[in-house]
């Protein structure tokens, strides 16, 4: 009786890892992380687990290579392990800072594994191997050069835009405002030229419709007489010249 | 004076006709009061269901080949105005992206929100859902339910944006009518099929059972790495441990006595394994659709050096892929 309770015991936990399973793997594409030296960049991958059984994980930081003479970039990995569950992803965020005193366009090569932590249990009471299954990422750093430094104004609280940019703004503001100070002198000039002319004309009769006829039958009139005083006067000449 | 004799009687003439014809309307207008004081009207209200759906889209992000989103992404299907009750019905598209495609059975619905990807498949014909949009009323002439979905990306599905339609209709069988006003009722579902790979081991045990000193064991024991839903190749990298005395962690012999090889051999040969993760430059091809489970092998040897002092050892090895 015994003896059947103990194999129906181990038909049913074989069954049972037969259907129940667990399954790590990753979002494809290896990071290549550029970063300018003093600062921090950041790169983001998906792990999954396309399993019915959690997972649980721990991450293994890359070793980088080293170069004479500059500084390791700090690799830092959130998080550090935890638990997949069933059926479930996780995102994982590389957060890389490199010195500001580092040497731009520098390389740096380095393995990121994250690697299952389960239990296992060794089979063998003779010579054997614990095989543990990992996904791996090949991170590549560059560095690059360093960001410009931004402008702040005093008491603004917030940086501006960088010094080459600012002095381009600063000549472009300088031009229009040459551009508007010319073009408003010109028309003061023209302004003033306008009231020079209507002082001279503020003596003389205000020319409105009646004061035009007026005006245009008086100078009928004036040229009527000083044509009357034309002819006459022609006349008189011719007179005067007969007489003689 | 004759004239206006004349005049004076067309007027009276005309007056005559004017007041004659008065009295005549005034005549009519009270018989027909007297026989009935009331005027009945009657309008034909017939039934009527509305259909708007929102949101129009719906995202599933960034999916992994063989991994899923939960049904929990929900839509909302609204009565604007009708007057009788109405069952959802719905029906989909297969997910598509160029010439590669998803199964829509493949996306879910159920009436509400899960912690999992589970619910009922959706299929290319209508299907009723028994999710009701209750009856609107001259109190309340805005009704709604909710609809919720979720999607399951089969293994060696090629990464790529693929797309869904899902389509609604409202139906109320009692009456017989469906939704005769639609202002909306399809709804464009996205998914981002990423690249992905997995790694599953064959074994994470093996077994040498007893060796001698100096003894070793051909390098032909199997280990098969497989990736079970994948859709990207994935390289096979290597680290191992130095063999460890059970009961004394101080005594232990090289990592190096242990050798790999990307097919097996008939000696004690191979590949040296090492404490640092090396690229094995086996490679697990990518999955495909019609073939969504690749593997490759790698094979064990060991060599117990000579001096070994009797007793169990156990040496960790890992196996990474890297894609």
């Amino acid at each position: 009786m015994q003896n059947r309770f103990f194999l129906l015991t181990i038909i049913f936990l074989f069954a049972l890892s037969t259907f129940t399973f667990s399954q790590l793997g990753q979002e494809a594409g290896q990071p290549y992380i550029n970063v300018s030296v003093g600062s921090t960049s950041n790169y983001s991958y998906l792990i999954f687990n396309s399993g019915s059984n959690s997972i649980y994980y721990q991450v293994v930081l890359p070793t980088l290579n080293n170069i004479p003479n500059s500084i390791t970039p700090t690799v830092l990995v959130t998080p550090m392990n935890g638990t997949l569950a069933p059926d479930s992803q996780q995102v994982i965020n590389i957060k890389v800072s490199i010195p500001s005193n580092d040497a731009p366009y520098l390389k740096w090569q380095g393995i990121l594994q994250i690697i299952e932590t389960s239990s296992i249990q060794n089979s063998t009471s003779g010579m054997g191997i614990v095989i543990r299954e990992g996904i791996a990422k090949i991170l590549t750093i560059e560095s690059l050069p360093p960001k410009p430094v931004p402008i702040v104004i005093p008491f603004s609280g917030q940086p501006q835009l960088p010094v080459y940019q600012n002095i381009s703004i600063i000549i472009a503001i300088s031009i229009i405002t040459i551009i508007i100070v010319i073009a408003m002198v010109i028309s003061i000039m023209y302004i003033k030229r306008k009231e020079t002319k209507l002082k001279a004309m503020k003596g003389k009769r205000k020319v409105t419709a009646t004061n035009l006829k007026r005006i245009i039958t008086k100078k009928k009139q004036i040229k009527k007489v000083a044509g009357k005083k034309r002819v006459a006067k022609k006349y008189s000449k011719k007179k005067s010249k007969r007489q003689r | 004076m004759k004239e206006n004799k004349l005049k004076k009687f067309n007027i009276l003439i005309t007056l005559s006709l004017i007041a004659a014809l008065t009295l005549f309307i005034l005549a009519i207008k009270i018989n027909y009061s007297s026989s009935n004081n009331t005027v009945t009207a009657s309008v034909n209200v017939g039934n009527v269901i509305y259909l708007s759906v929102s949101p129009n889209s719906i995202n599933f992000g960034n999916l992994g080949s063989s991994s899923s989103y939960y049904t929990n992404v929900l839509v909302t299907d609204t009565d604007n105005g009708g007057n009788i009750a109405a069952n959802i019905l719905v029906e989909g598209t297969n997910w598509a992206w160029g010439s590669n495609i998803i199964l829509v059975g493949n996306t879910l619905w159920s009436s509400s929100s899960q912690s999992s990807y589970s619910g009922t498949a959706l299929a290319n014909t209508f299907t009723i859902t028994n999710i009701i949009v209750p009856q609107p009323t001259l109190s309340n002439p805005s009704t709604n339910n909710i609809i919720y979905f979720g999607v399951y990306i089969p293994g060696g599905t090629p990464p790529g944006n693929y797309m869904q339609t899902i389509t609604f209709e409202d139906e109320n069988v009692t009456y017989g009518t469906y939704n005769t006003v639609s202002s909306s009722y399809q709804v464009t579902a996205y998914a981002n099929v990423i690249g992905t790979c997995y790694i599953s081991l064959s074994t994470n045990n093996i077994n040498f059972n007893s060796i001698y000193a100096s003894a070793n064991v051909p390098t032909n024991v199997l280990v098969i790495d497989s990736d079970n839903g994948g859709n990207a190749a994935a390289s096979l990298l290597i680290s191992g441990g130095n063999w460890i005395y059970s009961t004394n962690s101080l005594l232990q012999f090289g990592v190096t006595n242990t050798l790999w090889n990307p097919s097996s051999l008939t000696t004690y040969s191979g590949n040296t394994l090492t404490s640092n993760l090396i690229n094995t430059g086996i490679t697990i091809p990518a999955p495909t659709p019609s073939n969504p489970s690749s593997s490759n092998n790698i094979y064990f040897g060991l060599g117990v050096p000579g001096g070994t002092p009797a007793g169990s050892y156990t040496q960790t090895i890992v196996i990474d892929n890297t894609c």
